[in-house]
């Protein structure tokens, strides 16, 4: 039988941490969604994820309905997300511990090509709405309630990337 | 809702700006030219979905973020563990760095750092090391011997701290006055903060960072750890009264620490007094037990332990092996006399520290091992951009009370002279690297505001064409209307904003009201087109129900366009 989410948060908080394992393994791919969408190394990912969930835990007390560990802890990948997208700006990353170049991705289905390099394109703070939007069904008020943006701002980077991603779907057609 | 409304609710809603409407869903249901549209903007969003980037989550990734997060949660199982742990974590925890307070320790994986190479990593300025491995963001870094750090807390400190390592000794200096502030809990550091370990080496340590201190720190501060016990101590320079800021616990935490602490020294003596009875080798008497400490005095120096609270209120750990110090004692036990010696001289250095007294004067701790020599000569010859007296004063420290031989001694001078021309050197790199920071950092505000004019244009474009369909629908308009509607639309809004800008309210009511005629015509052409569309598209199909009913509409649709029209 599963154990809710909700079960799990108060025996982490009785002071057993076994049970925090089984909340990383549940939300591990959403983290990572969110994360991946902002940091452009794969090892970097796996940093800001451990980060996220090293705070999560750290902060679990906090939690104010341990049923919603999910939205708690998408939140806090979103916000180190957007740290890590702050410093990377005000950082350039030195070349002395770049991965080697990533090999070519696979081929996409031909109908999400086009999207897909739209995708691409986008700046990493704008993928990161999207992937908070559609992976995660975040309303643009709670995307900036989380990151701290305006709604306007996050309407507006949201309205142009769609209006990109309808220019790649228009020119590939249905 | 009519369908330009519905379209822009979807747009919204693909935004996620929208609010449930069951207005919109019911006109949906029945309006075949907006549920393809619903149809194509879903499309889109599933598209957006399909192509973000792959988010495979690595194996093992949950164990280790258990072996960072090991150790029950909150004050209660941390009180907890502290009173079913009466070791000498107790007294090892006492480590008062307080620029160190800004790390925070979990275990990492997967990051390769060696140690001597600069390795930049966002947000943190010491980033990972496992070993003998240690990063630094915006310092330097050498090999550190016993030193064993982790990972860093998320940064709140901006720009300049640098930290090196020196066989065994950790230093840590901010450098840049103007930017550098640290917020933990009750620690703030100001500029020209200057903190420096020294470690005994012995044995793997966790540094960590205290809340609890208070005040500010100037000038420099010297840190001693000494294999399971830290002193605190004043270095050269540092002012009386600025040092015991430093240094004092909260006011209401301190008495009851040193009550602890003193109850743990004799714990600790009544140990090492049962080694000497059962070993029976002891060359010299252990020391009589101090006699009770004295009533702490807020503002005296004190040795602390407590648990590192981030800027974000966030507890980032605070863990201290206690293998080592069992260790000694059980090289004390088998008579290694160098473990003998170490213990007393820690038991010392807390029953002074305990009391209130200034620390021993050194003595010769003991010969430098090979290993700790080939650090610390390894470390000197990677220190880099941090300030060189400094950097002297933290080798000076290190090597104080160990023996060398002479020609051991003339190597280290050397080491420590290109150490200094090194440092030199990697300074004014930096500086020229900070500049071209700077200037691209401004090259990119400028670019982040062009991009937001264009971005608000983007926006005002939107409300008049949201749509494609809504535009080609507006060309067909324009090449159909006999009377120009558009053109006439666009004559009375430029007469609009003209008799706004002169004031005049008389042809601005004029206006407006011409206007809102015109759109009322322009919104009935719309829909009519949209439902011709809609009832071509179903005669294709062959839908005859359904180009029944946008026939009907269709004939509602052109009565109200006529109406307006006339």
């Amino acid at each position: 039988m599963r154990i809710d989410d909700s079960s799990l948060v108060r025996a982490v908080l009785r002071g057993d941490p076994e049970p925090f394992r089984e909340l990383v393994e549940r939300h591990a791919a959403a983290v990572f969604r969110v994360v991946r969408s902002a940091a452009s190394q794969a090892h970097d990912a796996d940093d800001l994820a451990q980060e996220v969930f090293a705070a999560a835990y750290r902060a679990l007390a906090k939690i104010k309905d341990p049923a919603r560990f999910r939205p708690y802890v998408l939140s806090i990948a979103a916000r180190k997300s957007a740290d890590h997208l702050r410093r990377r700006r005000a950082r350039p990353s030195l070349p002395l511990l770049e991965e080697p170049p990533a090999p070519p991705p696979p081929p996409r289905a031909s109908l999400l090509d086009a999207v897909a390099d739209a995708v691409d394109a986008l700046p990493p703070e704008t993928r990161l709405l999207v992937a908070l939007r559609h992976h995660e069904g975040l309303s643009c008020l709670r995307i900036a309630e989380v990151l701290g943006l305006t709604p306007s701002a996050v309407y507006t980077r949201l309205s142009r990337a769609h209006a990109a991603l309808r220019r790649a779907l228009e020119v590939r057609g249905p | 809702m009519k369908c330009e409304d519905v379209r822009a609710w979807l747009v919204r809603d693909l935004d996620g700006f929208a609010e449930p409407s069951a207005e919109a869903v019911a006109h949906l249901e029945r309006c075949p030219a907006c549920a393809a549209e619903a149809e194509r903007l879903q499309r889109l969003a599933d598209a957006a979905r399909e192509a973000l980037p792959a988010a495979d989550v690595p194996s093992g990734f949950a164990d280790r973020v258990m072996a960072s997060v090991a150790g029950p949660l909150g004050d209660e199982a941390l009180e907890r563990a502290s009173r079913t742990r009466p070791r000498w974590m107790l007294l090892a925890l006492v480590v008062v760095l307080a620029p160190v307070a800004a790390l925070a320790f979990f275990p990492r994986s997967g990051v390769d750092v060696r140690g001597t190479r600069l390795v930049e990593r966002e947000g943190a300025w010491v980033a990972a090391a496992s070993g003998d491995e240690f990063a630094l963001e915006t310092g330097w870094f050498v090999d550190a011997g016993p030193v064993r750090v982790t990972a860093l807390a998320p940064s709140r400190l901006r720009g300049g701290a640098a930290l090196s390592l020196l066989a065994g000794s950790v230093a840590l200096e901010s450098r840049a006055p103007a930017v550098v502030e640290t917020r933990l809990g009750a620690i703030r550091l100001l500029g020209n903060t200057r903190c420096l370990a020294i470690l005994a080496g012995e044995e793997d340590l966790e540094m960590v960072g205290l809340d609890g201190i208070r005040g500010s720190m100037r000038a420099a501060l010297a840190v001693a750890v000494l294999a399971g016990g830290a002193t605190v101590a004043n270095a050269q320079g540092a002012e009386p009264a600025r040092e015991r800021e430093a240094v004092v616990a909260r006011p209401d935490e301190a008495p009851r620490l040193m009550e602890e602490i003193a109850k743990r020294l004799h714990e600790i003596e009544d140990r090492l007094a049962r080694l000497e009875q059962e070993g029976a080798r002891w060359p010299t008497p252990v020391a009589t037990p101090a006699p009770p400490p004295p009533p702490a005095v807020p503002g005296q120096r004190a040795v602390l332990r407590g648990r590192v609270v981030g800027a974000d209120g966030e507890e980032v750990g605070l863990k201290r092996r206690d293998s080592g110090m069992e260790e000694m004692l059980e090289r004390a036990r088998r008579g290694d006399e160098h473990a003998r010696e170490h213990l007393r001289a820690v038991a010392e250095e807390i029953r002074r520290a305990v009391n209130g007294e200034p620390p021993s004067a050194p003595k010769p701790r003991h010969a430098v091992t090979a290993n700790e020599y080939r650090l610390a000569m390894q470390g000197l010859a990677n220190a880099s951009a941090t300030g060189a007296a400094q950097v002297r004063e933290a080798a000076l420290q290190a090597l104080r009370g160990v023996e060398l031989s002479q020609e051991d001694r003339a190597k280290f001078d050397k080491a420590l002279s290109d150490a200094l021309a090194a440092i030199e050197a990697r300074r004014r790199e930096l500086s020229a690297v900070e500049m071209q920071r700077m200037m691209v950092g401004q090259r990119l505000d400028a670019l982040e505001a062009e991009v937001a004019e264009a971005n608000a244009q983007l926006d005002a474009a939107s409300l008049l064409a949201t749509t494609r369909p809504e535009m080609e629908l507006r060309g067909e308009l324009t090449r159909r209307a006999p009377d120009k509607l558009l053109d006439r639309i666009a004559q009375l809004e430029d007469h609009l904003a003209e008799a706004k800008r002169l004031g005049d309210e008389g042809a601005v009511e004029a206006a407006r009201g011409a206007l809102a005629g015109l759109y009322r015509v322009r919104s009935a052409r719309l829909r009519v087109a949209e439902l011709r569309a809609a009832l071509e598209a179903a005669e294709r199909a062959g839908e005859e129900r359904k180009a029944d009913e946008v026939r009907r509409m269709l004939k509602l649709e052109e009565e109200e366009l006529a109406r307006q029209e006339k």
